[in-house]
């Protein structure tokens, strides 16, 4: 796996914190802070920048980025938004998160990356996470724009060679090709980065249950194509059991708590994705969100199909350290690779076994 | 009843309520009538415990209780209109299709 040590021994012992000692069921681990919605992409199907000019020029003061971090405490802290690199504040926001401990993964698109890459320090701390959607064909079509691909590629070799971690973020969709995708792998494999981190898009669908139940199938056969057989220098910035989730081989719920999403609007319910409410504090989030209604067994038709990393990575990191089934299953990922059915297999996990 | 730029709702209609929650997905900006007579004009994006959570287009946040509302309208136009990836793929469709006609 792709992750340092460090990070690893950091999480791990918050997350031991939260279940056994404070017998914290609902605990955060990566805090989603979104400081602004503007953007300098228009990307196809992002749901994120779609608002009127006024809340686009709007942004999270540097305070109330720090209030939020410590508001919630998770060890990690992802800042997408929006694009963080045009908010004017973003290396003094950095710097006061990395003083706090916190591990930043900064998303940007990387347009700007190799002009602002001045204003910010290597730190253990401190990955950019590049939103890299597949190949220079597939990348720049998904961002509707030529020329991205390059410019995101330049980014990365100009952080690498200043010596920042670097990671991808990329989106799929149904209907992406293994294939392609399996190269783009080696590509940023070749490029150096520390990890590579993976999502299914989101698709919310008011279809009839077979419907889903196709579209999650469909996520499954993608998954196993692009992982069977893997090159083994490909490094994912995931926990091996996250895989193996996206490959069917396992079901997790969805923990939404997990990645609790703060922006100008307040704290998001119930997750990265939807837009049930805002509360004022990380608190009343907890607090005053029905959890039961949300995720797959809720049977909420806008979870039916959702597999994102934001909603489901929390629950496998819960799961190993839970549990000693989840416990030996990750040594056994990690060391001997993830287990993933054939890409022919019609497995489908059970939803109340796989864990 | 689909809430679009023109929709406006009374507080005293029976679809207040609904209309209310169409207003808060709605990815533009409203004009909130108050029984005073003023009117802020702004994004509305959540309701809690009968009170309009709104960023007015200058300055900060604000809270109207919806006892001092007389009439909502939708007053901005749909920043998401047409930007879901489905549309997206719909369109890449269709362009693929008149670059083979071409060919
Ligand atoms: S299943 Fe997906 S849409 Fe539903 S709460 Fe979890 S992350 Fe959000």
């Amino acid at each position: 796996m792709g992750i340092p040590i460090s990070q690893m021994w950091t999480v791990s012992t918050y997350v031991l914190k939260q279940k056994f000692i404070k017998r914290n069921k609902h605990y955060p681990l990566v805090l989603m802070l979104e400081p602004l919605f503007r953007c300098n992409l228009s990307c196809a199907g992002c749901g994120k920048i779609q608002y009127p000019g006024h809340i686009l020029k709007r942004q999270l003061s540097v305070d109330e980025c720090v209030q939020a971090v410590e508001e919630c405490g998770a060890p990690i802290v992802s800042i997408p938004g929006g694009e963080p690199l045009l908010h004017p504040d973003m290396p003094k926001i950095v710097e006061e998160l990395v003083k706090r401990r916190k591990y930043i993964y900064l998303c940007t698109n990387a347009i700007l990356l190799e002009k602002k890459i001045e204003e910010y320090k290597p730190s253990k701390y401190l990955t950019f996470s590049i939103h890299m959607d597949g190949l220079e064909e597939e990348h720049d079509e998904a961002v509707c724009r030529d020329g991205i691909y390059k410019k995101a590629i330049a980014g990365i070799k100009v952080a690498l060679d200043k010596g920042f971690r670097v990671t991808t973020n990329t989106t799929l969709f149904l209907g992406a090709k293994p294939d392609r995708t399996r190269m783009f792998f080696d590509e940023m494999t070749k490029l150096g980065v520390e990890g590579m981190m993976l999502s299914p898009g989101y698709s919310y669908s008011k279809a009839p249950d077979q419907e889903s139940f196709l579209q999650r199938k469909e996520t499954y056969k993608l998954f196993r194509e692009i992982f069977h057989s893997p090159n083994k220098s490909w490094k994912f910035n995931h926990s091996p059991l996250f895989l193996e989730f996206l490959a069917g081989h396992r079901h997790y719920e969805c923990t939404p708590w997990g990645n609790p999403t703060y922006n100008i609007f307040g704290w998001q319910k119930p997750c990265y994705l939807l837009q049930k409410g805002y509360t004022k504090t990380f608190k009343e989030l907890i607090d005053e969100t029905n959890w039961d209604e949300y995720g797959q067994k809720s049977n909420n038709p806008e979870c039916a199909n959702c597999m994102v990393h934001s909603g489901h990575e929390a629950t496998t990191v819960d799961h190993t350290f839970g549990t000693l089934g989840g416990f030996l299953g990750t040594v056994r990922a990690t060391f001997l690779g993830p287990k993933i059915p054939k890409p022919e297999s019609q497995k489908i996990p059970s939803v109340s076994g796989g864990k | 009843m689909e809430v679009k730029q023109g929709y406006s709702v009374a507080k005293d209609d029976t679809e207040f309520s609904n209309s209310l929650d169409k207003i808060v997905d709605y990815r533009g900006d409203s004009t909130v009538f108050m029984q005073d007579g003023s009117t802020v004009e702004g994004y509305i994006f959540d309701v809690v415990a009968e009170t309009l959570h709104i960023y007015p287009i200058e300055g900060d946040k604000k809270e109207i209780p919806l006892t001092e509302v007389s009439k909502i309208e939708v007053t901005g136009k749909d920043t998401a209109e047409g930007k879901s990836w489905e549309a997206w793929v719909a369109k890449k469709k269709k362009e693929k299709e008149q670059q083979q006609n071409e060919e």
